[in-house]
């Protein structure tokens, strides 16, 4: 880890960045194939939606009903964009309480030249429209557990209600009924015992056969020992689970011996073992090898400490936020916690305290010594596969019951200043959740896909095919404002390049490449997000394409930080791994941009991407998408689908602005519907 | 059952393990404190041969006579205090320079907005951090204060810092603390 050097200040250069393309460039526009409805099904549609806006509009006043009456109320926010793409309200600037944070990881960031001054638009645009955010202050979400109770989705998530910075840890709430929109609810539960004076942490829900749902979480008592506690909901029968009631009892689990009392933490959801008990793993350390330690129980408040350990890793310290789980082997669909049998590998995943990234292997459980082996060794948990090669920590899944999928929800934190955050007033947001399954056709990966809900905001779709992309060359793509898209692209190599290109042994890493500016033979090639015309800003998202001396082909998927920003107080850097393409699959990525946020995913979620990219002239309308191929020897046949997206509107403004909103909305829709009819008999 | 026995007893040892960095000072024979001392001192010399700049950890914890009942929290929060009296000087640094010279008066505005965020989110995200045993984000706190100063010095043209030494202590102090909270992970 470099630790940044102290840097004499020096005259800026006059451009920071060295053009990703040489002169050479050739740069052709391409037309969309736009699939535009005629104006009667404008019409038609138009007037559906305002039918559709209004039966959602009573209907979640119904459901407002039920939150408490200090909660914003924010349906008009929520339905104004349904109709188009609204620019979204400025944020509140300014944190009177002055607290801000982020995170620049354990990765510094060692800034030269003069500093970026930042305005408050250029703040105000990082703050996403469709991921989810509490309203304001910082949010970790290292300590939640996301669950499906009586048709809601529950997020608790850690938050500082008095700051953009990590501190004075609560956990907020919201709900959602599909993974997109959300609502805030009141502060489910607060550090107010002895037992967890110092921290409500990260809890993990379980439900039982019966129904019932309970809580487990890590507390930091009073003279910061790390403890195990149970909550459950007052009033079982309140899908929204507003109310949290911490057992008498607690704590039912302290550190056992040879544990250090502050390397305890983050009890999983349970699941079955076949003597009919409940069976949970908490994560921990002995000296610097990462464990899980493995505990089963029938009541949930006593519990029995298994010999060993469920796995362990020398080197990887502390095992956060561990997660365990089955996914089929033979089925498209998840599993429940607690299934097992020949048809399915269990996933160890743990998150590592010493790098800020989530690790995860594949292997075999073996239910009766509580213990599980990887498949590969040299890919175990913390020192083989990541989630994601970005900015992605402290994830968990959960299996949703109602439509049989394993949901894997991470954290991404913020990698500007705290002085940012500060002017923000915000920091910190959840990824989109992703669906987890095995890869049936590699056998040694998993594959992560944006929860189908998301695709319910997809706008404008446009779609260009067979586009020819020449060494060398940077195509714009048509498709408007692209501060928030969903793009999915397909890449077809010159197969004949490929074969005439001589191999070579020099090894490709994308993190330690020159980039999407480093030119090869076969890449890298791929989507520029977040440009601006003349890419003075870029955030490219490629594969690069490595051929050995033996012939075989290795492809790795990148995005590339370096020229995302002017801005010299951000992380920068190049992110990515190696993804595996099989004979005959064409090269896929899926792109979701959302403002301050990107998420690649390649080759079907294989290897998948979440960066923080801060631009500053690549903002409102001067945010386009691009394609590119900066190969030497081959040309690619690149073919794009790309939506704009609706704003999932999770935060309000403020709650008079909502309330009037509301009403000129609920009216404008009334007057617009008889309107209509009115056309129609008449 | 044993569980719930073995949840006593640790329960039991738990105030012991209290991680307070501000001991009272041991009323003890003198032979008994020189023997505390010692073994602490190891402490301190171990724990500074692993940051990048033992001087300057080392002058630090030897001068707060709080170093020599803290463990590794405890010298973390120590170098964090002597940050945040360095940052108060900078503070007061800043506002002496005010109206002093025309050059100075943009990158004033900066390095205050970069001192505010080292004293009231870098600063109280750490020392929370460290006595909560939650390092994870005390390194935050650290990482960004290196960020933020060096934004402020930056903030001058060709060189003519007033602030160089403060910023340039701050800074060196945030390595160390960093580097401490790291052997906490």
């Amino acid at each position: 880890m470099a630790s940044p050097g102290w840097h004499e200040p020096s005259n800026p250069a006059p451009s920071p960045y060295a053009p990703l393309l040489g002169d050479d460039d050739q740069r052709t526009g391409v037309k969309a194939k736009c699939r535009r409805p005629t104006k009667f099904i404008l019409l038609l549609v138009a007037g559906l939606l305002a039918v559709g806006l209004l039966v959602a509009l009573v209907d979640r006043d119904g459901y407002a009903k039920k939150l408490s009456s200090s909660m914003p109320n924010d349906e008009a926010t929520s339905t104004s964009s349904g109709l188009e793409s609204t620019p979204r309200p400025a944020v509140a600037r300014g944190v009177a309480e002055g607290v801000s944070a982020k995170s620049n990881g354990p990765f510094l960031f060692a800034g030269e030249g003069t500093p970026f001054s930042w305005t408050n638009q250029m703040l105000a645009w990082q703050r996403t429209a469709f991921h989810f955010q509490p309203r304001k202050n910082w949010m970790n979400g290292n300590k939640f557990s996301p669950l499906l109770y009586k048709g809601w989705y529950h997020l608790f998530y850690q938050y500082n209600p008095d700051g953009a910075v990590w501190g004075n840890i609560v956990w907020g709430h919201a709900v959602s009924t599909d993974l997109i929109h959300w609502r805030h609810l009141p502060i489910a539960m607060v550090a107010d015992q002895w037992y967890d004076q110092n921290g409500v942490w990260t809890g993990s829900a379980t439900i039982l056969p019966d129904g019932q749902l309970v809580m487990l979480y890590t507390g930091s008592t009073n003279a910061t020992v790390q403890v195990q506690n149970l909550a459950y909901p007052a009033d079982p029968s309140d899908p929204l689970l507003i109310e949290w009631v911490k057992y008498p009892g607690n704590p039912v689990l302290v550190p056992p011996p040879g544990i250090h009392f502050k390397d305890f933490r983050d009890p999983t959801t349970a699941w079955y073992t076949s003597e009919g008990k409940w069976r949970i793993t908490i994560g921990s350390k002995v000296n610097k090898t990462g464990i899980s330690l493995v505990y089963d129980t029938v009541d949930f408040k006593s519990y029995e400490l298994l010999d060993g350990v469920l796995h362990g890793v020398p080197g990887t310290g502390m095992w956060e936020c561990v997660d365990f789980y089955p996914v089929s082997r033979t089925d498209e669909n998840g599993l429940d916690t607690s299934d097992d049998g020949s048809g399915v590998k269990h996933v160890v995943k743990a998150s590592l305290d010493d790098d800020r990234n989530d690790y995860y292997a594949l292997g075999t459980y073996d239910g009766v010594r509580g213990k599980w082996i990887p498949d590969d060794p040299t890919l175990d948990v913390g020192i083989g596969l990541r989630y994601d090669y970005g900015n992605f920590y402290a994830s968990k899944t959960f299996y949703d019951q109602e439509k049989r999928r394993r949901v894997l929800w991470g954290w991404i934190t913020e990698t500007d200043s705290e002085a940012a955050d500060i002017a923000k007033g915000w920091a910190s947001l959840q990824a989109i959740p992703r669906t987890v399954l095995y890869d049936k056709k590699t056998g040694t990966n998993l594959l992560q896909w944006p929860v189908e809900e998301v695709e319910k905001l997809r706008l404008n779709g446009k779609s260009f095919d067979g586009v020819e992309v020449k060494p060398g060359s940077v195509i714009p793509l048509d498709v408007g404002s692209a501060a928030q898209l969903d793009v999915v692209a397909e890449f077809e190599i010159d197969k004949e390049a490929k074969e005439m290109v001589n191999g070579t042994d020099a090894e490709y890493v994308c993190s330690t490449s020159g980039g999407a500016a480093e030119r090869g033979a076969l890449g890298p090639f791929g989507l520029l997000v977040l440009a601006d015309n003349d890419q003075s800003e870029q955030t490219p998202v490629y594969f690069y394409i490595a051929k050995g001396t033996d012939g075989n082909f290795k492809t790795s998927f990148c995005s590339d930080l370096s020229r995302s920003s002017k801005a010299t107080d951000v992380r920068k850097g190049v992110y990515g791994s190696t993804v595996p393409v099989l004979e005959g699959e064409k090269l896929s990525m899926r792109v979701l941009v959302d403002h301050s946020i990107v998420e690649s995913f390649g080759q079907g979620g294989r290897t998948c991407i979440t960066s923080r990219v801060y631009p500053t002239n690549s903002v409102h309308e001067n945010a386009r998408l691009f394609l590119f191929n900066n190969a030497t020897d081959a040309k690619v046949k690149a073919s794009i689908r790309a939506w704009q997206m609706n704003s999932a509107n999770i935060y309000p403004s403020n709650d008079s602005m909502n309330k009037f909103n509301f009403v000129v909305l609920k009216s404008c829709s009334a007057i617009f519907i008889v309107a209509i009819l009115y056309g129609f008999f008449f | 059952m044993k569980s719930f026995a073995f949840s006593c007893i640790v329960l039991a040892i738990l105030p012991s393990l209290s991680t307070s960095y501000a001991l009272p000072p041991l009323k003890k024979s003198n032979h008994h404190i020189f023997m505390v001392r010692e073994k602490v001192n190891d402490l301190i010399e171990n724990t500074c041969r692993n940051t990048p700049d033992y001087q300057l950890c080392f002058s630090t914890l030897l001068s707060d006579p709080r170093s020599f009942d803290a463990d590794t929290y405890g010298l973390g929060l120590i170098i964090v205090d002597a940050l945040k009296d360095k940052a108060t000087s900078a503070v007061n640094a800043i506002n002496r320079l005010k109206g002093s010279n025309p050059e100075f008066i943009r990158p004033l505005i900066k390095c205050s907005i970069s001192y505010n965020a080292i004293l009231k989110a870098d600063i109280p995200e750490a020392i929370e951090g460290l006595r909560k045993g939650v390092p994870k984000f005390a390194e935050y706190g650290m990482a960004d204060t290196a960020v933020e100063v060096q934004g402020c010095e930056n903030s001058f043209k060709q060189s003519n810092s007033p602030l160089t030494d403060l910023n340039k202590q701050v800074y060196d102090l945030s390595i160390v603390a960093k580097s401490i909270i790291r052997m906490l992970l």
